[in-house]
């Protein structure tokens, strides 16, 4: 930073200069202090709770285009405060299914998601709750099919590294017959 | 400014961009506040642009000793 | 200002630009994607990210999975897309893979968004994960994209400090 301007008249912006490029070096510090704060809370938080299960399948049938589509609706208890911290800027909170066809070993279609912006909100309860989209299979091999239910909650902060967390829950068996 | 006043001026924006800085983190930390340490910060930053960049006379104390002008031989 | 120092200010500047892109290339060799690092162009994906935010990305080989934020390129479209993936059917034994992608803060999904014809996004429309994010420091380049004339006064302003920064 040394180095002084052999020009006077042009001194201040010199100075200018070298404020903004300290400021630049001073918030980037910052930042990667913050990220660190983080690093740590992931480590001790404490667990949180979730659980979720399958209520009800309403409907099995074919689509066109070869398509099959599953209506269902699902009940979820999730409280999430702990995972909320000062550099957390909101969480995103989905369901997904999982399941296995004989021509498609990993299928994940999310169900339903949520924005949570504030701790205060991280407690979720849903009672025979409906899907926000489809389970729709781009060909036939739901019928029979084994299903989990996984809960995943994505952590985004206001600086630095996004991840992920999730819990997996049965979800029993998809019906062996279309049903309406 | 003057020479002197130029270093003052630098040592000055280092110390109090240090100092808000490490105020703002400790606060905005403790306090679960990211909001807080960003608006501590902003404050340090104008402050110090306030304080160091004009040509204030505190930084013009040591002005050099420039020599008396010669007399050229084509003056009035 | 004589010749020598007009050719010291070039040089200098031309150290900034090519350490700028050593920085640049490493990094898309550290990380395995194209573009290391974008900048939030659209609303698409609020609040979790603003226009003028920037992502940092990772490519490398694990399987695209649901909730990721990846960055893609469409066919016949030069601006890639920042959207989370909501739903993946991988093919048994094949190297094959079908996404979904959708903005959170969007309706619907992306297929409005995939060229006609094109229902799903396979891993080679894939160029990055996001894994990092630094909130609006890439707003600059949205305004000089916005503002063209802005581009042209940076240019002058950094030519500025270059020579106000003299070592004398």
């Amino acid at each position: 930073m040394g180095g002084s301007s052999s020009s006077s008249m042009h001194s201040w912006m010199h100075r200018g200069n070298t404020l903004i490029t300290f400021f630049g070096t001073v918030a980037a510090v910052l930042c990667l202090a913050t990220t660190l704060t983080d690093l740590r809370h992931v480590y001790t938080m404490p667990d949180p709770q979730a659980s979720v299960s399958l209520a009800e399948v309403k409907r099995l049938a074919p689509m066109t285009g070869s398509k099959e589509q599953a209506t269902l609706t699902f009940s979820m208890d999730a409280d999430l405060r702990s995972v909320f911290s000062w550099n957390t800027k909101q969480l995103f909170l989905f369901l997904q299914a999982e399941y296995s066809t004989p021509d498609s070993t990993v299928n994940q279609v999310v169900l339903w998601d949520t924005i949570i912006q504030q701790k205060e909100k991280a407690r979720i309860r849903l009672k025979n709750h409906k899907t926000k989209y489809s389970l729709i299979h781009p060909s036939k091999g739901l019928k029979g099919a084994p299903m989990n239910l996984t809960l995943v909650w994505h952590v985004m902060p206001r600086v630095g590294f996004m991840y992920t967390q999730s819990r997996t829950f049965p979800g029993g068996r998809l019906p062996d017959k279309y049903m309406q | 400014m003057d020479f002197r006043g130029q270093r003052n001026a630098e040592w000055l924006l280092v110390r109090i961009l240090i100092v808000f800085a490490a105020v703002s983190f400790v606060a905005g930390y403790s306090q679960g506040d990211f909001q807080l340490m960003v608006n501590i910060n902003a404050v340090g930053l104008l402050l110090t642009a306030l304080l160091v960049i004009p040509s204030w006379p505190f930084f013009n104390r040591n002005p050099l000793p420039w020599l008396a002008p010669l007399h050229s031989a084509h003056e009035k | 200002m004589n010749v020598r120092q007009l050719v010291m200010q070039a040089v200098q500047l031309g150290l900034i630009i090519t350490s700028a892109l050593m920085i640049w290339k490493s990094l898309m060799l550290v990380t395995g994607s194209e573009s290391p690092v974008v900048v939030v162009l659209s609303g698409s994906m609020e609040p979790g990210f603003y226009r003028g935010d920037i992502l940092f990305l990772n490519m490398g080989k694990n399987p695209i999975r649901t909730g990721e934020i990846v960055v893609f390129n469409l066919d016949g479209r030069d601006i890639p897309i920042v959207h989370r993936v909501i739903k993946v059917h991988e093919k048994t034994g094949v190297n094959e893979v079908k996404i979904l992608t959708k903005g959170d803060n969007n309706y619907s999904d992306d297929r409005g968004l995939y060229p006609r014809g094109q229902d799903w996004l396979n891993r080679d429309h894939i160029m990055g994960r996001a894994m990092g994010i630094l909130p609006q420091v890439g707003m600059v380049t949205i305004l000089m994209n916005d503002y063209p004339q802005l581009k042209f006064a940076l240019i002058g302003l950094l030519g500025l400090l270059v020579m106000t920064n003299k070592e004398s």
